[in-house]
């Protein structure tokens, strides 16, 4: 069995140059934990996450590197959090895309795939090999419901 | 012969079993074919440097510069990589009390957030730090936290991280631990002690910290600003959150202490720094893991020890393999003939002194600021102590006095001569990669701008203080 089997095809993306509220919209209304941004030609570029969303509420300093051991003193409230977000509402989400790890393409056996997921703590994006355009996304569900025997 | 490398790979490298030259070349002419290709290849900072050094130290050997492998083990200054680890173990546990975090928010909040005096400040505390424990180090430190203020305080951060690139070196320049080039003269001049450079060269440095702040203040420091709501949040901080480990960092202080006492007393007891910097090292590692289980003991050392920076302590061990090949094949003789030529026609010791103080200091800073001061320093020292036997053998005897004058020459234009350029010294290479990384990149051709000017001023004031002090 390979991954074009299993993948969900048709994903939701959001377009690189779409701004950051956008895509952080879609994160929260979807309950997602990442989505893949493309660009005009729909190729794949990167993620944009919950994870670079919550570096993006904090200052760029504390998540440049490792060497800020605590923010203790930081006394930051609600308010700090919110400026910092606004900050970056207007910014295109490419700027902050985030790159996917191990990528996975129609032909990728079941196992290969099931491996990756492992590993990774997000859904993995399906890209053609020729043309670097993202086809489909690859979730724990899509395996497990399909182990336990769920309709596609 | 051609069986040399074939000798030494097939364990032919212990002692007793000597090797010849490779084709029977000239271990001349091998030696400093290796040393430009090993220091040509860490000037285009191409590949690690460490992987480089070692590489050329390996060469050295395999090519058979050296009759044998413990030959080579002999040119490696364990002083030097015993001082260097033991510290770095320190600064490794002592950083994960967020002492150094406290110390600049601390001092950010002492001048209200006002941003000249916060540059002040952290000019100050880099300045001190570098002087105490290295530059390098204090420069991984307080830059995190320099960013961090600075974005909080909606400013641009190059100003001071400028400074703090400026003082790390500057500072450094006080002691024997605070720059490598520093370490180095410790380590390798029998007569120079940790007091001494207290006593010698630390005195200038609170000027050259003043003189240089003066243009930092031209330049930038009359047109910072910060809006209230932005000081506001600084002065918002905790400095005292900072602190994670109150038990540890009483440890760690209390290690220093003995440390720092431990090199100005140790000297005159026979205990080098390395014994001292070794032995206080290991002593916190013990009071760190004192309540702990032998599980959490090991796993808690074996994080601090990948904590080291094993780059820079092999680069190190490949550079004095390198280099004391160089000298094994007579080559630094050569070397040292050029400085003594430069003295040709003195008419005394004492103007040997002078013309050698000002050529070093001024070669240093210049060279420094092109190349790394690191392996530039490691091969002028045993340069110029062959260069002061040839001088003593043609008749011009070098006091202690003397030499000791050169030798600070090479201290203050090696360290000081680090601040010429990005390039010049590890701490500004560190500082330009968290700039980068939190989106302020700092551009090789504007810190140039800025800085080579302000490192000729430094060296045209240790130039004054070399000669009024010690050449008069």
């Amino acid at each position: 069995m390979t991954c074009s089997e299993i993948m969900t095809s048709n994903p939701v993306t959001v377009r690189d140059t779409q701004p950051v509220a956008a895509a952080t919209a879609l994160l929260r209304d979807n309950h997602f934990r990442s989505v893949p941004v493309v660009d005009d030609a729909g190729k794949m570029v990167g993620q944009f996450g919950i994870q670079a969303l919550l570096a993006l509420i904090l200052p760029k300093a504390a998540v440049a590197d490792d060497h800020l051991s605590n923010l203790r003193y930081l006394n930051d409230d609600l308010a700090d959090l919110q400026r910092r977000l606004v900050e970056e509402h207007d910014q295109p989400v490419g700027k902050y895309a985030e790159e996917v790890g191990p990528v996975l393409h129609p032909d990728t056996a079941i196992s290969q795939v099931v491996f990756h997921l492992t590993e990774s703590r997000n859904n993995l994006p399906v890209v053609d090999k020729d043309s670097g355009k993202l086809i489909g996304m690859v979730s724990y569900w899509d395996i497990i419901g399909r182990i336990l025997g769920d309709s596609k | 012969m051609i069986l040399s490398l074939a000798t030494t790979l097939l364990g032919g490298g212990g002692e007793g079993h000597g090797v010849e030259p490779l084709f029977g070349w000239d271990p001349l002419w091998i030696s400093g074919v290796i040393f430009v290709l090993t220091y040509g290849i860490i000037m285009t900072e191409k590949y690690n440097r460490a992987v480089v050094a070692l590489l050329g130290a390996g060469a050295m050997i395999l090519f058979g510069v050296y009759p044998n492998q413990t030959a080579a083990i002999h040119g490696i200054d364990w002083n030097t990589i015993g001082l260097l680890t033991g510290m770095m173990v320190i600064v490794a546990v002592t950083q994960r009390t967020g002492v150094f975090q406290f110390l600049a928010i601390w001092s950010a909040k002492k001048v209200n957030a006002r941003p000249w005096g916060i540059l002040v400040m952290l000019s100050i505390v880099t300045a001190v730090l570098s002087a105490l424990l290295d530059n390098v180090t204090t420069v991984l430190l307080i830059a995190p936290v320099t960013l961090l203020i600075t974005e909080e305080l909606e400013i641009a951060p190059y100003p001071f991280l400028f400074a703090e690139i400026l003082f790390s070196n500057i500072g450094g320049t006080a002691t024997l631990i605070g720059d490598p080039p520093n370490i180095l003269i410790g380590s390798q001049v029998e007569t120079i002690t940790f007091n001494s450079f207290l006593t010698e060269v630390a005195p200038i440095v609170p000027l050259i910290f003043l003189m240089t702040l003066l243009p930092i203040y031209v330049m930038w420091g009359r047109k910072l600003t910060a809006s209230d709501e932005a000081m506001a949040r600084v002065m918002n901080f905790k400095a005292k959150e900072a602190i994670t480990n109150v038990p540890l960092l009483k440890k760690s202080l209390a290690v220093l202490t003995f440390v720092l006492l431990g090199f100005m007393v140790g000297h005159p007891l026979g205990f080098e720094p390395a014994t001292v910097a070794m032995v206080g090292g290991a002593l916190l590692l013990l009071l760190d893991n004192l309540s702990r289980t032998p599980e959490e003991k090991s796993e808690n050392v074996h994080h601090t020890f990948g904590e080291v920076e094993w780059v820079t302590i092999f680069f190190f061990v490949g550079l004095f393999v390198i280099v004391h090949g160089l000298e094994n094949a007579g080559a630094l003789d050569i070397l040292a003939e050029k400085v003594v030529g430069f003295t040709e026609g003195a008419a005394d010791s004492a103007e040997v002194t002078t013309r050698l103080s000002i050529a070093v200091l001024w070669v240093s800073a210049v060279a420094s600021a092109i190349v790394d001061n690191i392996p530039f320093v490691a091969t002028m020292i045993p340069t110029l102590k062959t260069a002061f036997i040839q001088l003593s053998e043609q008749g011009s005897v070098l006091d202690l006095d003397q030499q000791h004058a050169i030798w600070w020459s090479l201290s203050l234009g090696a360290c000081l001569g680090g601040n010429g350029s990005l390039i010049g010294a590890s701490a500004n290479l560190i500082v330009a990669g968290f700039a980068e990384r939190a989106g302020s990149p700092i551009r090789f051709l504007t810190f140039l701008k800025h800085a080579f000017p302000l490192m000729l001023f430094s060296v045209a004031i240790a130039t004054v203080y070399i000669y009024l002090r010690y050449l008069v």
